[in-house]
């Protein structure tokens, strides 16, 4: 009975500990406090503390433990009279006890302890216990913008958006990936991106703070998807079609689409590392030199490296080096669509944050990228030509690669009623005299949507031409040469270093200034369009 | 003057004593239950309203056997008994009695007090509602002082000395209700109701067979004795705490139960409380306890305390009786 007691105590100051701590946990969505967890379950704790004390104090008397004996086994109030009688000589007391004892024997008074629940009271508790339960769920992860300088409704945006919009964003993002592209690692960190950014959000302690998140997890994306440089098909195709000559004709392979142009080249230099060994000191030149003139022809940084390894290795006589170069060419091939899903997909992340910028800084009212509608990557232009396309309805746009990168505006579709957007984004690299040779046309750009439409109707797009000093298109050009006629790259910076490196001072830049999301996202758009 | 002989007192309870008691209610009960079918509430109430040394009302409609039960227990308790017909003309001194010029041989004419039927162990005062006022308080001073005062002299009734009361509910016409005052010298209030149909085949079998003799049963002195051994039966203070709080439920401006502050005009009386303790000590014996218990007290308290429960024109106009509020008393007021 005693036990029962406490129990019932403990309960109650459960219950009221509940109640109040559940209190805190509200107050806590609604207002600033950091502590409100570790304080709600201090004040639970507390509670049953108290209970426990209560209980303990209110450890049932003799009479009491009699009353509940006489309830439960209906003895007449025996053991009650006969407890009150204990120590009288009186004759019925005499007669009353010795009675009251014979109707004891063989009742198990334990069971009288055994009493119902008590609904009134076992109700209030349960609820008070469900809601602080619900509340601690609810605010299970730590509150967010529980800063003192952070508004609720900061707070309830940046919830909203580590909760909702990034889940939503990561499964957009990687929609559509096979298996083997979502083991890929620039992919995988891609996830891993995410899910620290989303802690960050919910541990943000102001809107600054989460914004600041964002954007530098889109600087880790760019960074990441510019440290991918997927080798194109027309690149690998080419490949493949200069050092076919170096293949007898039964090796050699013909490619007939892009997609297995990669592999294609992938195969040829496998079998140009069989067929090495049996090569003359001559043929070994020849392909030295031809490997220089692809490595220099191809824009992809891995593939010209080991193309350049490969040719200065068989220049100097190093055919186990060269071997092993090209091998990592070939294998470099092979990964190149998964890198190119990949950089896509990252490129593709680091957009659709912008989106999660405007859902924090609460300006939905303004034309942002929308995160379920994000602009696919525009098909390649032959000699330069590039055309974007946008997911929103009714807008396109064009541009045409020149040299350096253009952006251009679509044309608003009336029938989206003034709502057009769509950015079309061209670059295009020009030829360049490397060792003397004459290069061929560079492949062309690549388009992306985000970009605002203007609703007149059939209004052609405008250009503005940006500058970029290290794509160049045509000109006279000073390189070095190795001692076997190779080129060496030293004093030349390329493009996508130079523009990373620009790119992330105006990031760093952006989130220390004032600026507005809307010309944030200029600056950040712009940078995007010459990054590729 | 006649004056009765007091008995002796009682002897201190003994074991023996109790045990006695136990056997000779059960044989009052069986006694009076073979002549009165069907009514075993109403024969328990009024023998245990005998054994507390209480008088009773019994309230019925014509022909419910109040009479008879009455006569009953006359018979099966070994006492005098006498029965009075209340009617409007009748006066005090016809039930106290009075003193009248006799005249002796040796002292000449004096005047010398000649009993009314006040004077017997057992009264039964038959529509007693019937009577004028005057008349009824004889009977109150009779059945509260146990004495009657004729004249200037005083006195007393025998010992034991039990009125049982009996009142037609119907016929109010010409009546004079029993004034609250008199109503409490009752103990007990026993209401007599119809009985089942099942009963009444007995109660007419019965009336056909040849009616046999009760036998008596108790004489005065162990009646006497039996009122003494209930009076020792112990009672706990928690049962004690839980009368004195049915009592004071039925005072409207002492309790929290809505009905009673809204019917009652005045409740019971301390006499209350001691009317549900010394029937619940009876009762407890009764029932082969040796200890009253809350479930006496609560079995008694329609009967102790209907009847001292004053409702306001309120409750009269809607047609509630006590018995409803002491039923809302019982289920509200908590046992400790």
């Amino acid at each position: 009975m005693g036990l029962r007691r406490i129990g019932q105590w403990v309960a109650r100051g459960a219950g009221l500990g509940a109640a109040a701590g559940g209190v805190v946990l509200g107050m806590a969505q609604l207002h600033s406090f950091r502590a409100a967890l570790p304080v709600a379950a201090s004040v639970l704790c507390a509670g049953g503390l108290a209970g426990l004390i209560a209980g303990l104090r209110h450890w049932p008397s003799s009479l009491e433990a009699a009353r509940a004996v006489d309830g439960h086994f209906a003895l007449r109030d025996r053991l009650t009279t006969a407890l009150e009688l204990k120590s009288s000589d009186d004759t019925f007391a005499h007669i009353q006890r010795m009675e009251a004892a014979g109707r004891l024997e063989g009742l198990r008074l334990g069971r009288s302890a055994r009493n119902r629940v008590r609904w009134r009271e076992a109700i209030p508790v349960a609820l008070a216990m469900a809601g602080f339960l619900a509340l601690l769920t609810f605010a299970g992860t730590p509150p967010v913008g529980s800063a003192s300088a952070t508004s609720a409704p900061d707070a309830q945006r940046i919830r909203t958006a580590a909760t909702f919009h990034l889940p939503a964003l990561k499964r957009s993002v990687e929609s559509g990936l096979s298996r083997q592209q979502r083991q890929f690692p620039a992919v995988r960190k891609l996830d891993v991106a995410l899910a620290q950014l989303r802690a960050q959000l919910l541990r943000s302690q102001s809107r600054s703070a989460a914004l600041r998140s964002v954007s530098l997890t889109q600087q880790e994306l760019h960074q990441l998807a510019a440290s991918l440089q997927p080798i194109t098909p027309q690149a690998a195709a080419q490949l493949n079609a200069s050092l076919s000559g170096y293949m007898e004709p039964k090796q050699r392979n013909a490619h007939g689409s892009n997609s297995s142009a990669l592999a294609t080249a992938s195969q040829t230099l496998s079998r140009l590392v069989e067929r090495l060994n049996h090569m003359t000191p001559a043929q070994r030149g020849q392909l030295a030199r031809a490997l220089a003139r692809e490595s220099d022809k191809t824009s992809d940084a891995t593939l010209r490296s080991a193309l350049q390894r490969a040719a200065s290795s068989l220049a100097t006589g190093d055919p186990r080096t060269a071997v092993s170069s090209l091998r990592k060419a070939s294998a470099a091939l092979t990964g190149s669509p998964s890198a190119a899903a990949a950089q896509t997909r990252l490129n593709a992340a680091s957009g659709q944050l912008d989106s999660l910028k405007y859902e924090i800084s609460g300006l939905t009212g303004e034309p942002r990228p929308s995160i379920a509608s994000s602009g696919q990557a525009g098909k390649s232009g032959a000699g330069g030509l590039a055309r974007s396309q946008s997911n929103l309805k009714g807008g396109n746009g064009s541009s045409r690669g020149q040299a350096g990168v253009r952006r251009g505006q679509g044309r608003g579709n009336p029938a989206a009623q003034g709502r057009g957007s769509g950015a079309g984004r061209g670059s295009g690299t020009g030829s360049r005299i490397a060792a003397g040779q004459t290069g061929s046309g560079g492949t062309g750009g690549h388009g992306t949507s985000g970009g605002r439409g203007s609703s007149a109707f059939n209004r052609r797009g405008r250009y503005a031409t940006v500058y970029s000093p290290s794509q160049e298109q045509s000109g006279p050009r000073t390189t070095e040469s190795g001692p076997n006629g190779q080129p060496t790259l030293s004093g030349i910076v390329p493009y996508q270093m130079v523009i990373a490196r620009y790119r992330r001072s105006a990031r760093a830049a952006l989130d220390r200034s004032s600026l507005t999301p809307a010309q944030q996202d200029t600056v950040r758009k712009y940078f995007s369009s010459i990054a590729h | 003057m006649m004056q009765p002989e007091p008995l002796p007192s009682s002897p201190p309870v003994t074991e023996e004593a109790v045990g006695q008691f136990m056997q000779s209610a059960r044989e009052l009960e069986a006694a009076v239950q073979t002549v009165i079918v069907g009514q075993a509430q109403v024969v328990r109430e009024t023998i245990i309203a005998l054994l507390a040394g209480g008088h009773v009302l019994l309230e019925g409609v014509p022909g419910l056997g109040k009479t008879l039960l009455v006569r009953t227990l006359a018979a099966a308790l070994d006492l005098s008994f006498s029965r009075i017909q209340f009617t409007p003309d009748l006066m005090p001194a016809d039930i106290t009695g009075t003193t009248v010029l006799r005249e002796h041989e040796e002292a000449g004419r004096a005047f010398a007090f000649q009993a009314g039927p006040l004077f017997a162990h057992l009264v039964l005062a038959d529509e007693v509602n019937r009577a004028t006022p005057k008349t009824q308080s004889a009977l109150l001073e009779a059945m509260q002082e146990r004495t009657v005062t004729v004249g200037t002299v005083t006195h007393r009734l025998p010992d034991p000395f039990f009125v049982l009361a009996t009142q037609n509910p119907l016929e109010m016409e010409g009546t004079y209700p029993l004034p609250e005052a008199q109503l409490d010298r009752f103990l007990l209030k026993v209401l007599v109701p119809f009985p089942r149909p099942d009963v009444l085949r007995d109660i007419a079998l019965e009336t056909l067979r040849p009616s046999a003799p009760v036998r008596d049963v108790l004489d005065g002195r162990r009646l006497s004795d039996m009122v003494q051994v209930a009076r020792a039966v112990p009672i706990a203070t928690p049962i004690l705490d839980y009368a004195i709080a049915l009592v004071v439920a039925t005072h409207p401006a002492m309790t929290e139960i809505e009905a009673v502050r809204h019917y009652v005009r005045a409740g019971a009386s301390p006499r209350g409380l001691q009317a549900l303790l010394t029937t619940a000590q009876v009762r407890a014996l009764l029932e082969g306890c040796y200890n009253a218990s809350s479930e006496d007290l609560r079995a008694l308290a329609h009967a102790a305390l209907r009847h001292r429960i004053l409702l306001n024109f309120e409750a009269q106009t809607e047609g509630l009786s006590t018995d409803t509020l002491v039923d809302q008393i019982l289920a509200q007021v908590p046992l400790s």
